[in-house]
């Protein structure tokens, strides 16, 4: 069982910096009322002021007595609590004591909340770039038993036989290039499934549809991007790869019920939502007067949407594309259930392929040893991912600034 | 008392023309000639009316959802109101200038080439080039841009701006320029250009120009309509309802009295 004591000493200050606020706001506003002139700061800022004070000393208890304390001593938690309260409560009491017409509450306030967000965001930056500080670390531990080339190159993946004791040909085993290429071609299904259809919508919604037809389609969109993907998953187990089966079987082809094509065609229904709903909201941001100024050239509704009204928003527009390869990219559950698991090398869609997050799963789950070329290879699997996101959304960045910068 | 009729044949002839937005009703049985080749002005207080009659004139209005317009307007003696004219090819012959310039987000060429496209007006790349330089020089841009023709419409100033909308409403060969508080935008040296400019047109066009300068419509107008909460209340020669009114509410509006 977990000791609870610093979860409960955390629930304390927060409390008492509460109580603090509360009551230096009041006390500073019966002044102001006795007085019956005008604070420098309103009075909430004074109680504001205070709590920050109080704030601060109940973190440096909490962290000295952490630092301290013994293992389950009831005497010390209870001094431990007794001198958060009280040290909480003095920090409160000397700001409050300061607390005049003429006291300067407001900047300091001011000042507090700017560094408080500076410090989250600066947070936010050291979360992201600890993340990818571990990718690199354990990707470049990996690369240590497969050379880098021959992961970006080789074209057999089998890191199952790989690890197998006396196995020779390891060094063929961790070609990266048929997953890469099972990703891909997914992702590609699937935005050939999803741009133009998302496409379609949005012009339709914003274009065309009257407002009753336009408020009820479009939460409907939104709501199949609700759906969670272990249902789409099952969904493309079940009937799409099965009927895409049957359909080659029509045709003459035999092709297995898990096919890059069943998971590309459900991810692409899964993503049209994405691209409609962001496509839509900027298309109808387009301003009317530039569909009047091509309306009044003579051109027709979809001339107009085609020449006018889409150049104007491509740039909103590549942006909720390229969501849509993020997403498309990143997405297991479907392919996990849909497109099997063989890393063949095929760009034949009626192929059973493997793509990089499955493989990822696939290295990660199951007993074994967490410190083999096995699991650190899903490490530079995931390090590879990121990196492709990453200059995607850099290019499809640049490539919106330089547009907008042009006629925007 | 309202004067109609014209000495020469007029380009458009409204009779009992009304419009309602909804239950709204922004026109009420207006009559009016609008002659060629020449200057026609609107003038009347804010929300008389003038945009939903210019806009009668290119069968604007059909893009608004809920406006419905009833009467009969004639272009050349064909009706344009009815059904059997197509809007759309009505509106390659009468273009439009609004009161900001909003350039398509391409370039200047484009922008001018936009039309042309659009119509087919051009077989070759040489043929678009000339109607793009015929028609940025009659909007007097070709000077300034001749050398940036791949630039983005977006990049240039206001005044410039408007003269590349209209440039490109001329690029598609009109044989009527309306123009809605077109220089409400302009600086004072770019409205002189603009005005300028409208003189050196309408020779080759019928121009109906909304304005709520009273100065700009007796400056650049041959003949000019009074509007007054959406009914015609007077249309005479320019130099008449400015000096001469016969009605004491345009009287009130051109004396600055109302609007
Ligand atoms: N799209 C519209 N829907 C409803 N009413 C409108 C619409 N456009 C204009 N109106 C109304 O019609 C009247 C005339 O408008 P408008 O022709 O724009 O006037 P003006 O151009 O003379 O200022 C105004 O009362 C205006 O509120
Ligand atoms: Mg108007």
């Amino acid at each position: 069982m977990t000791d609870p004591t610093p979860l409960y000493m955390l629930v304390l200050s927060a409390l008492l910096c509460a109580a603090v606020f509360y009551h230096v706001r009041d006390g500073a506003r019966r002044r102001v009322f006795l007085a019956g002139q005008r604070p420098h700061s309103r009075s909430r800022y004074h109680g504001a002021l205070a709590a920050c004070a109080a704030a601060a000393a109940c973190s440096v208890v909490y962290g000295v007595g952490l630092a301290l304390r013994p293992a389950g001593d009831v005497l010390f938690d209870a001094g431990w609590m007794a001198a958060t309260g009280l040290l909480g409560w003095l920090a409160g009491w000397m700001v409050s004591r300061r607390s005049t017409m003429a006291f300067r509450a407001r900047p300091h306030v001011e000042r507090i909340v700017r560094i408080a967000l500076a410090a989250l965001s600066t947070l936010a930056v050291l979360v992201t770039l600890g993340i990818v500080a571990s990718l690199l670390f354990e990707a470049l531990l990996f690369f240590g038993d497969v050379s880098i080339v021959e992961f970006i190159f080789g074209t057999q993946w089998s890191p199952q036989t790989a690890i197998r004791e006396g196995q020779a040909g390891q060094s063929g085993a961790f070609g990266a290039v048929p997953v890469m290429a099972g990703t891909l071609l997914i992702t590609a299904i699937a935005l050939l499934v999803a741009v133009p259809t998302g496409l379609m919508i949005a012009i339709y919604l914003s274009e065309y549809a009257s407002r009753r037809t336009r408020a009820l389609v479009k939460p409907m969109t939104e709501i199949l991007a609700g759906i969670p993907p272990v249902v789409y998953g099952f969904f493309a187990l079940l009937s799409v790869g099965p009927a895409v089966r049957s359909l080659a079987g029509a045709l003459g082809a035999n092709v297995p019920t898990q096919s890059a094509l069943a998971a590309g065609l459900v991810m692409g229904i899964m993503i049209i939502p994405l691209i409609s709903s962001l496509s839509d909201d900027v298309i109808n941001a387009v301003p009317q007067s530039l569909r009047d100024g091509s309306y009044a050239l003579g051109a027709t509704r979809s001339e107009t949407v085609r020449r006018a009204v889409l150049p104007s928003a491509l740039p909103g527009i590549v942006s909720a594309v390229l969501l849509a390869v993020s997403r498309a990219i990143g997405e297991t559950m479907i392919v996990v259930m849909a497109a099997g698991r063989g890393a063949t090398l095929s760009a034949n869609p009626l192929d059973s392929v493997t793509t990089v997050t499955v493989q990822i799963v696939a290295l990660l789950t199951g007993d074994q040893v967490f410190d083999s070329s096995k699991t650190r290879a899903a490490f530079a699997l995931g390090l590879m991912l990121f990196a492709l996101t990453l200059i995607l959304n850099v290019v499809a960045l640049i490539v919106v600034r330089r547009y907008k910068e042009r006629y925007a | 008392m309202t004067n109609h009729s014209l000495e020469r044949e007029p380009k458009f002839r409204c009779r009992s023309v009304s419009v309602h937005y909804g239950s709204f009703q922004a026109l009420h049985d207006v009559d009016i000639d609008i002659m060629d080749r020449g200057v026609t002005a609107l003038i009347g207080p804010s929300g008389c009316g003038k945009s939903t009659l210019l806009r009668v004139f290119n069968r604007m209005n059909d893009t608004i959802a809920n406006a419905r317009v009833t009467g009969s307007v004639t272009m050349d003696g064909q009706d344009i109101l009815g059904g059997d004219i197509d809007p759309v090819s009505l509106r390659a012959r009468v273009g439009m200038v609004f009161q900001t310039p909003v350039p398509f987000p391409k370039s200047i060429y484009d922008n001018v080439a936009y039309g042309p496209r659009l119509h087919g007006l051009a077989r070759t790349r040489a043929e678009l080039d000339a109607v793009v330089e015929n028609s940025l020089r009659r909007a007097g841009l070709w000077d300034e841009v001749s050398d940036r023709l791949s630039m983005p419409g977006t990049g240039l100033s206001g005044g410039q701006q408007q003269r590349l909308v209209l440039a490109r409403a001329i690029a598609v060969d009109p044989e009527v320029i309306l123009m809605d508080e077109p220089a409400s935008s302009l600086d004072p040296i770019a409205t002189a250009r603009l005005e300028a400019l409208i003189e050196a047109l309408k020779a080759r066009y019928c121009i109906i120009i909304v304005t709520h300068s009273m100065a700009q419509a007796a400056r650049i107008s041959d003949r000019t309509a009074f509007l007054h909460q959406g009914r015609l209340i007077e249309y005479d020669a320019t130099e008449r309802l400015f000096t001469n009114p016969g009605d004491v509410r345009t009287q009130d509006y051109i004396t600055g009295r109302f609007g």
